[in-house]
């Protein structure tokens, strides 16, 4: 029996798990992929806005606002990458400057760092802005960190402080129950091996409070113990999350990135436009479009979204590296139906928290969505009498991972002569060594899939996208986990890589002759 | 810093063959970097024959190729170091390497070759619309699973792009037990050797369809179908064109690409058409001592052409040892080659007068646009045409040559010039006339 159990492991569960692993407290984090950050996490803009853009009054202002001012620090905490790049918001004409100085009002309004340029004088620094461009509002305390890097470590460093990660569980039924204090029973289904392949097995947990994010299937969860979804306030409204496909193409790393901080248009009805963004990888990102779809899967690219990245992006770029293009992806925002953030207990379920509908600038408000949950909506009534917050005595942190490129010369020499696998690199467009694909392999909250290796320490991410790697990277997560080649998995579990291996190879090889 | 006379970076064809011809041209201290278990690069994982019928006289397989000149450079005793990835290469000849004996090293360098190879162009250049489920990968990526591994990466395959590596895995899984549904290519003609159009495609029943894309993949978390469709003159997909397979594996044979992160970092200038370093007539880059050599250069169609070139660059940089340096008194009297109409590139970019002289004339190696009939390549000197070589067919899959004589480029008096760079034109003129009467 938990105290809390958090339903899924994007950025919001695992900020709200590593909140609580402060906490005397018992927690686990459920997630049905085989992996943390798999959704939304894994796939959007990687911005850390200063927080001048939500409307004043929301819960998207207050968190924003309060998030990126925490995010250096945790980062840091964390080792995982944060640059304070910065960003130019770009009008061109009268009708669109006009939008930037309230942008700018704004900004002064909280306290955050503005200033406005010359479109001239902003060209000196960014020299592929476009030359339409007339006015920027320059951000100095844009950041960008890696999303999924950000969770992972987030979700190791609780998990070493006692929260408990089930992984490959998906929830299947909630059912409320008073006795022993403890108020949900949850049904969850465990897909290890692949849904497909018949092997699922059950498993129930208890809890006494239930975080719901699980981003965009945050209404269906909700519904599994609340089917009229209500929420606070207006009676009327019930929980939708939309899907918002957003679309995106990665430009390969270069020597001097084609951007050096973020560009934003100026926004307009359907969120922030598309934007040129620099990655903490030295890649830069182009996306995303905003369209509304309803699969909640639904992460393909559309020729239509890519040509609308295509069209768009010179509204902020003069010229685009075009044969620079290493990748294109899609990612689903959590688009609630409320217009800010749904973060409150439900109305009609005592102990069930819904964390919904955490589109942009979710990445930002992360930190703050945590500590506003844990202060303000998670009552000590919930944990029954007698229960304070009491902080853990001691808290393990996360041990730095070895990254090889941002060592000494000497330092590396030294990683070397004590584990020569530091020395033999796999992925050559990355420069990532056999020793941290081992490393990323054995930690805790370590990667079981290619994808899993992939996001965390790069191979496959390069130019070549694994073309070179990938077997290589087959082989070593083999040999760590204790499975065969052919169990080996792309991204999701039950998935097969290959069709075939050896043995069958040859016994279903053809004997005709003519061959 | 440990000091070598030559270091090769990359151990395949390319580099092999430069070691060993700078070694017969007497460069005693010589260091192959290379980053897989053993020499022989791409070779290892094509297993099929063809190669070495004009190096050997004889057809082997790439291993076998391989192997025999990895004999060569055993029996001269090279030094090599494998499992070794280049990390830098600095103007001055310095390079930086690091493998799992020594950590991260730097060596001197009197000159340098760059013999990295190529890769493939991936999927994410492409811009597929679809999901990104596992089973796409490159040609390349398959047949290393297939012959190296032992995967049979599918059991029911289409192949986007008629690029060689394509071809020869459509054959090679068919032989595997998998049924490969067919081939698209974007552009009106194949971009593979015809030998390899018909006895990798034509051979097996495999349809190719000219003109065609795929425009979807299909399938969350492994291909289940592509949807493929007919493109216009504009290589854009026709709407209502499209056919729809079922399929569980898509592979990419959409084009090979030099590796020249290292030389791009190095600030070796590349030459845009052939995305690989721009060189002289000596294969020397822009770059004083370094050269360069094989599919890091440009993309070759067989080993035999890498092997060549491969001899050339090591001989040459045997030269600029043995110096005086001429690379660098030569830079005053260069011409520069420049492909014109048809052509998509000409090389070397730039010639030595003194390696024309030495040599007796330049081989030049191209390629053309599109398919030509009966079409002439005309070598030009502003308006003086140097020479003119008719030929029936070419298409851009096959690299073609043309020498160029020294007595051509000396009686046009072109090394007298005193007015700025010569340059010498490649142009290609269509005999349509001629055509149409064959036709």
């Amino acid at each position: 029996m938990y105290d809390v159990l958090i339903i899924g492991t994007g950025i919001v569960g695992c900020f709200l798990a590593h909140e609580l692993s402060h906490y005397e407290l018992s927690s686990a984090a459920v997630d049905r992929e085989n992996d943390v950050a798999c959704g939304a996490t894994m796939a959007n803009s990687a911005i850390i806005h200063a927080g001048n853009d939500p409307e004043d009054g929301t819960l998207k202002a207050r968190l924003n606002l309060e998030g990126a001012r925490q995010y250096e620090d945790i980062c840091n905490n964390l080792h995982v990458p944060y640059e304070k790049v910065g960003s130019f918001t770009a009008a061109a004409g009268e009708e669109e400057e006009k939008t930037l100085f309230e942008l700018y009002r704004k900004a002064k309004e909280r306290g955050i760092s503005a200033s406005i340029l010359d479109g001239a004088e902003a060209r000196k620094m960014e020299p592929l802005l476009s030359s339409h461009v007339t006015k920027v509002l320059a951000l100095p305390d844009t950041a960008v960190v890696c999303p999924w890097e950000t969770a992972e470590a987030l979700m190791e460093e609780a998990v070493l402080n006692g929260t408990e990660l089930l992984l490959n569980h998906q929830v299947t039924g909630i059912e409320r129950m008073e006795e022993n204090g403890s108020r949900f029973r949850v049904h969850m289904e465990i897909h290890r091996g692949g849904k497909e392949n018949g092997n699922i097995e059950k498993a129930v947990v208890e809890a006494k409070v239930i975080l719901n994010a699980a981003g965009v299937f945050c209404d269906d969860i909700y519904g599994l113990v609340c089917p009229e979804r209500t929420l606070k306030g207006d009676s009327e409204i019930r929980m939708k999350i939309g899907p918002r496909r957003g679309e995106y193409f990665v430009l390969d790393r270069q020597e001097k990135p084609a951007v050096s901080r973020v560009l934003y248009p100026v926004p307009g009805k359907t969120g922030k436009g598309v934007l040129a963004v620099p990655t903490v990888h030295g890649n830069v990102l182009l996306g995303p479009d905003s369209r509304d779809t309803s699969d909640k899967e639904g992460i393909d690219n559309t020729a239509e979204g890519l040509e609308y990245v295509k069209e768009q992006i010179g509204k902020v770029l003069e010229t685009v590296p075009w044969l620079k293009i290493i990748r294109s992806f899609a990612g689903l925002r959590a688009k609630g139906n409320t217009g800010d953030f749904i973060i409150e207990e439900s109305p009609e379920v005592p102990g069930f928290i819904n964390v919904a509908g955490i589109e942009s600038p979710g990445l930002s408000s992360a930190p703050a969505i945590a500590s506003y949950v844990r202060k303000d909506i998670l009552k000590e009534r919930m944990f029954g009498e007698g229960f304070t917050w009491r902080k853990k005595v001691e808290y393990q942190r996360r041990k730095p991972p070895v990254i090889m490129e941002r060592l000494s010369r000497e330092e590396k020499n030294r990683m070397i002569a004590a584990n020569p696998t530091y020395g033999k690199i796999v992925c050559r467009c990355e420069r990532i060594s056999e020793g941290e694909i081992i490393d990323s392999i054995r930690k805790p909250v370590g990667a079981r899939s290619i994808k899993g290796v992939k996001k965390r320490v790069r191979p496959g991410m390069g130019r070549c996208q694994g073309g070179f790697c990938e077997p290589e990277i087959v082989r070593i997560l083999a040999r760590e986990l204790g499975i065969r080649e052919e169990e080996v998995v792309y991204d999701r579990e039950g998935v097969r890589l290959f069709e075939a291996m050896e043995k069958s190879l040859t016994e279903g090889r053809r004997t005709d002759e003519a061959l | 810093m440990k000091h070598y006379e030559l270091v090769i970076a990359g151990g395949g064809s390319a580099g092999m063959a430069a070691a060993l011809s700078a070694r017969r041209e007497g460069v005693s201290s010589i260091l192959i970097l290379e980053q897989g278990k053993e020499l022989g690069g791409v070779l290892l994982q094509c297993i099929h024959n063809g190669f070495g019928l004009h190096t050997f006289g004889e057809e082997l397989t790439g291993p076998a190729y391989a192997e025999r000149y990895i004999r060569m450079v055993k029996k001269e005793q090279i030094e090599t170091k494998t499992e070794t990835t280049v990390l830098h290469i600095g103007k001055d000849r310095s390079v930086t390497y690091v493998n799992s004996q020594e950590g991260y090293m730097t060596v001197q360098a009197g000159a340098v070759i760059l013999a990295m190879g190529c890769r493939e162009r991936p999927r994410g250049a492409l811009s597929i619309p679809g999901y990104r489920p596992a089973g796409v990968w490159t040609a390349g990526a398959a047949q290393r699973y297939l012959n190296l591994e032992g995967c049979l990466v599918g059991r029911r395959v289409w192949i986007l792009g008629s690029g060689d590596i394509g071809m020869i895995m459509a054959r090679r899984m068919t032989l595997e037990g998998a049924e490969v549904l067919g081939v698209a290519e974007v552009m009106p003609y194949s971009n593979g050797l015809p030998r390899n159009r018909r006895q990798c495609l034509e051979d097996f029943g495999i349809p190719l369809y000219l003109s065609h894309t795929v425009t979807r993949i299909i399938g969350k978390e492994r291909v289940e179908a592509v949807v493929i469709s007919r493109v216009d003159e504009n290589r854009r997909p026709i709407p209502g064109t499209e056919q729809e397979f079922a399929v569980d594996t898509l592979l990419l044979s959409v084009g090979l690409i030099p590796e020249n992160a290292l030389s791009e970092e190095a600030g070796i200038p590349l030459d845009g058409r052939t995305k690989g370093p721009s060189v002289n007539s000596a294969y020397e880059s822009e770059i004083a001592g370094i050269f360069a050599c094989g599919n890091v250069l440009h993309v070759h169609d067989l080993v035999d052409q890498v092997s060549r070139e491969g001899e050339q660059a090591g001989k040459a940089a045997a030269a600029y040892l043995s110096g005086p340096q001429a690379g660098e008194a030569g830079k005053t009297m260069e011409i520069s080659a420049e492909a014109g109409e048809g052509l998509s590139y000409v090389l070397p970019q730039r010639i030595r007068p003194g390696d024309a002289e030495r040599d007796g004339g330049i081989e030049f190696k191209f390629r053309v646009r599109r398919s030509f009939r009966q079409a002439a390549l005309e070598v030009r000197a502003g308006e003086a045409l140097i020479k003119s070589v008719r030929k029936k067919y070419m298409e851009p899959s096959v690299m073609e040559t043309v020498q160029v004589k020294w007595e051509e480029l000396s009686h046009m008096g072109l090394f007298r010039r005193e007015d700025g760079i010569p340059v010498l034109r490649f142009i290609l003129r269509e005999e349509a006339g001629r055509d149409e009467g064959d036709a």
